[in-house]
């Protein structure tokens, strides 16, 4: 009997011993660890963009700058008399053209009375637009100049630590020459290179236990991003000599599992641990249970509206938006718009003197916005954000970025670029959902319109002036001639040197558009001013004579829908399109 | 010693082993590997030596009380120790 018990009772402990180990091979299973993981982030290698030798360093080694931080300069002297160069060929050729304009003008009548040969006076006509041109390669020229001279000083791309500075004040640079890596602090993110037999347990979102090689005691938390796709094997590789593959030989029954980098995200990161690139850290995945999962993705998405939220401008600068903006000054009336249409205006704290605003809001702050804005005033508002568009000149932003401030610049680059400019608002202001809904209905618009002229056979031309007197006409890549060829017509500006070219009379009456658009204010209604439109043109002694002014073709828009180019762009084009297409149906009944 | 045993960190994350028991007790749960004067051993090395001499020690008391005659086959039971209680203590100490 007691040899029973002894038997039953060893048995016991080993069928415990066999349980227990059995529920640790499960726990220790379902959490894959590794020793192999290293601390990465973005380094961005800084370079002159111009040559010459250093005058001032502003940086030491392995200190912390931040975004827009000057980190040396270069000896700008050279750069500065280029930019004057450039001034005085500019100004010259400015001259030449101004000259040539009156000779062309004294010219114009004596043409008319035949007294000079229509050649001799094209001529002198060339010879102006060929000056024309000229101011414009100089301007160019005298841009680039300037460019040159801003980079002599080199500022801090990212917020981050310098490392590695190896120049010093009297150092020659050249063009691209590498001199310091600065280390994005935002990009910090942790490389553990998993066995590919643990990587069926691990998913984006589970979460990880980290701890750094010599800091065992302050484990930190992190949460995985996401598993690499591919890495490199050499097996298969071609030997570059003889084009034929590599192959390593193995023995068959030692296989050794590849390794894969999973990207973690460091969350909640202890004050006191210091992430250093290339540091070693063993990693131990804590997979969440599935019904976590669903919970958690929703905060991965809340995750995405965060701040601080990184952002690439209209003109492709980064932009970090702190926090959620509560207080914007908007300097140009499209952006305006887009603050009033996706429901913002109440976070706007300052507009340009020419924003339409709504009665309720019409007692904010107004600031001029040309030659230039006052930065004191506009520095002094202390706004989260600044808003404008691409009418602001770059150096005017640049400005006020270097005054700490946060500048969006949206780029109003056609229908298209109206579209992303609404979605970059959206994102910065944390609208998204309202700006699409926006997007959508503008997408929409332009649809139908498409669709409407799709079938038309005939392309008819079209003339988009300013002014009844035809002065200043929509060029090409100009909001207006966007808005022209959707509504699918030839636009005659389309080969001007400029945006909004002055077109000279012989051009227009050449081209002889079949329609012609005229944008004019209407305080007195749209029948009163196309009334005074026609009267202007019948009684022109050239205008009179165009194909559309003897048949009528004259169209009158808002200059409030085509001079802002923000999202009534869909009202504008529609106005467009129906002027075009009014002007082809009584074409056709002719 | 004790800092290295175990340290006490991040009450967000639930002890999954006994969860009641675990409550009353300190959170004891290792790190993944242990720095042990240079060497970096990896956490499942540090139980099985804990475990082994733990199920040594049992042995030893057993002995001395005279309950040993209670067991059938000694190395057998020894070895179901040293397994059971290296796994216990694998449990209990987990990294969490």
């Amino acid at each position: 009997m007691k040899g029973l018990l002894k038997v039953v009772l060893t048995l016991l402990a080993v069928v415990a011993a066999g349980a227990l180990a059995w529920r640790f091979y499960q726990l220790y299973e379902s959490h894959p660890w590794t020793r192999d993981g290293q601390v990465r982030a973005y380094v961005v290698g800084i370079a002159a963009r111009v040559d010459g030798p250093i005058v001032n360093v502003y940086v030491r080694d392995n200190q912390w700058v931040d975004e827009g931080t000057p980190l040396f300069e270069i000896d700008p002297t050279d750069y500065e008399k280029a930019v004057r160069r450039a001034e005085a060929a500019l100004e010259k050729s400015k001259t030449v053209a101004a000259n040539l304009k009156l000779e062309v003008d004294r010219r114009r009548d004596l043409v008319s009375q035949k007294l000079i040969s229509l050649e001799t006076f094209q001529d002198f006509e060339a010879r102006y637009l060929e000056a024309v041109a000229d101011i414009a390669v100089d301007e160019a020229q005298l841009e680039l100049a300037r460019l040159n001279l801003s980079y002599t000083r080199v500022n801090a791309p990212v917020s981050g630590y310098i490392t590695n500075l190896e120049v010093t004040t009297g150092s020659y640079v050249t063009t691209g020459q590498p001199l310091m890596a600065l280390v994005d602090a935002s990009s910090f993110w942790i490389s553990a290179y998993f066995r590919e037999t643990d990587l069926q347990t691990i998913k984006p979102g589970d979460r990880v236990r980290i701890v750094m090689m010599g800091d065992f005691f302050e484990p930190f938390h992190g949460e995985v991003e996401s598993i690499s796709w591919g890495i490199y094997r050499e097996d298969g590789a071609s030997n570059s000599t003889t084009q034929l593959p590599v192959v390593q030989p193995t023995v068959d029954w030692v296989r050794l599992a590849q390794r894969f980098p999973v990207r973690i995200k460091p969350l909640n990161l202890p004050e006191d641990i210091k992430l250093r690139v290339g540091q070693t850290v063993s990693v131990m995945i804590d997979p969440i249970a599935e019904s976590d999962f669903e919970s958690k993705k929703g905060y991965q998405s809340a995750g995405t509206t965060s701040y601080p939220k990184q952002l690439k401008d209209g003109r492709g600068a980064e932009v970090v938006i702190k926090k959620k903006p509560e207080r914007v000054i908007s300097l140009a009336p499209s952006t305006t718009q887009w603050m009033r249409c996706i429901g913002l205006e109440s976070k706007l704290i300052g507009a340009t003197k020419f924003c339409e605003l709504s009665d309720a809001h019409q007692d904010i702050v107004r600031y001029d916005t040309y030659p230039a804005p006052n930065f004191e005033v506009v520095v002094g508002a202390n706004a989260d954000l600044i808003i404008t568009a691409d009418i602001m000149d770059p150096q005017h932003v640049a400005k006020l970025r270097a005054f700490g401030q946060t500048v969006l610049v949206l780029n109003n680059d056609g229908f298209e670029g109206i579209l992303l400019d609404g979605a970059l608002l959206g994102e910065a202001m944390d609208h998204a959902a309202e700006a699409q809904s926006i997007i959508a209905d503008l997408e929409d618009e332009r649809a139908a319109v498409v669709g409407a002229v799709a079938g038309r056979n005939t392309k008819p031309s079209v003339l988009l002036a300013l002014s009844p007197t035809l002065e200043y006409v929509a060029g090409p890549r100009s909001y207006g001639d966007n808005l022209i060829q959707l509504a699918g017509a030839k636009n005659v500006a389309e080969g001007a040197l400029s945006m909004w070219p002055q077109l000279s009379r012989e051009a227009i009456i050449q081209a002889n558009p079949d329609c012609i658009i005229v944008t004019q204010a209407m305080p007195e209604g749209e029948a009163k001013a196309l009334a005074d439109v026609t009267a202007i043109l019948e009684t022109d002694p050239f205008w009179q004579n165009l194909q559309a002014v003897k048949n009528g073709h004259i169209y009158v828009v808002d200059p409030q829908l085509l001079n802002v180019p923000g999202p009534q762009i869909g009202q504008a084009l529609k106005a467009v399109h129906a002027a075009i297409s009014e002007s082809v149906q009584s074409a056709a009944v002719e | 010693m004790i800092r290295m045993l175990g340290t006490f960190f991040d009450e967000t994350i639930q002890g999954r082993v006994g969860g009641s028991v675990m409550a009353l007790l300190p959170d004891i749960s290792l790190n993944p590997e242990l720095d042990v004067l240079g060497f970096y051993v990896p956490f499942s090395f540090f139980i099985v030596t804990l475990g082994f001499m733990l199920a040594w020690a049992l042995a030893w008391a057993m002995d001395r009380l005279g309950l040993t005659r209670f067991v059938w086959h000694p190395p057998l039971f020894l070895f179901a120790m040293m397994v059971g209680c290296s796994a216990g203590l694998g449990l209990l100490l987990f990294p969490r």
